[in-house]
């Protein structure tokens, strides 16, 4: 993957990871309530902590493509000097 | 890392649950596997995800509701335990690099011995509290279950079992006779301590998956250089 898609993953996976993991449960619960909330997947119902596992994989996911991206343009400086 | 945290919480008093292991495993897992699949293996490596993974964690802790009563049981979410785990992160992660990497024999053992004995003591933890789980026992009175006694045995079996696979294959230099070693040595003294064979086939399957595993990312590396 390029520096382009690195960065695009970890924009997407920045602002869903932050918006699952910082705003309130009751904004996130009438915003996207249809999407996670009270839906039962294998028998497991989702609760709000899940949510914010599910947030902070993402911050993780998005913090490792921003490192990414500063060893891409350290090894490019260094391809240049 | 979970293992060093796990032997640290049960030895001081802090309380120990199957939840907060399992999102410390996923957080952990994922910031390690990440950065070594797709950066790379290397010190800055290993400090970026040492600090990456606790961050993450306390992340979850200051956002995520509380599962367990807070005047019953301590649970390891202030600040500093954020330091504790990074020291912790960073010894394990160097652990596994000089085993790999090293040219020092002594500190490629030490490196295997902490590597092994940890993810067999974090494995069997888990089979430990995931039988409580299975068998109904709620979180609570799983936690209060969870003390230094009940890893005790594990910790001295599984690094004692490491250290004879060591010496094992150091005398007689067979393949294989490390992870026999270690493997029955671990599974008699936990069967013979709990009376327990269920307990006793998972000890000696972990010792076998961890061997394998260990030596084969091992080998792989060295022929990736």
């Amino acid at each position: 993957m390029e520096k382009k898609g690195w960065l695009l993953l970890g924009i997407l996976t920045g602002v869903i990871g932050s918006f699952y993991e910082f705003v309130p449960r009751k904004i996130i619960k009438s915003v996207s309530e249809f999407l996670i909330f009270d839906i039962t997947v294998f028998g497991y119902r989702i609760r709000h902590n899940d949510l914010i596992l599910f947030g902070a994989v993402l911050l993780t996911i998005s913090f490792v493509c921003l490192y990414k991206i500063y060893k891409l343009n350290k090894r490019k400086k260094k391809i240049k000097n | 890392m979970n293992a060093l945290d796990m032997v640290y919480h049960l030895s001081t008093g802090w309380a120990v649950h199957l939840n907060y292991v399992a999102v410390k495993l996923t957080v952990i897992f994922l910031s390690v596997w990440m950065i070594t699949q797709f950066i790379g293996i290397g010190k800055e490596e290993g400090i970026v995800a040492g600090i990456l993974g606790p961050l993450i964690f306390y992340v979850y802790y200051v956002f995520a509701g509380a599962t367990l009563n807070r005047e019953i049981f301590r649970i390891d979410e202030q600040f500093w335990f954020v330091f504790l785990h990074i020291a912790l992160m960073i010894l394990a992660y160097f652990a596994m690099w000089n085993f790999i990497k090293s040219k020092k024999h002594w500190l490629r053992t030490a490196g295997f011995v902490i590597t092994a004995g940890l993810n067999l003591v974090a494995l069997d933890a888990l089979f430990v509290m995931l039988r409580w789980h299975l068998h109904g026992i709620n979180e609570e009175t799983s936690a209060a279950m969870m003390t230094l006694g009940t890893i005790l045995v594990p910790v001295l079996s599984f690094i004692s079992a490491a250290i004879l696979g060591v010496l094992a294959e150091k005398f007689t230099n067979k393949k294989y006779l490390d992870m026999v070693t270690a493997a029955i040595f671990a599974s008699a003294a936990i069967g013979f301590y709990y009376k327990d064979l269920t307990h006793a086939i998972f000890a000696l399957i972990f010792v076998i998956l961890t061997y394998l595993i260990t030596h084969t990312v091992k080998k792989n590396l060295a022929s990736a250089s």
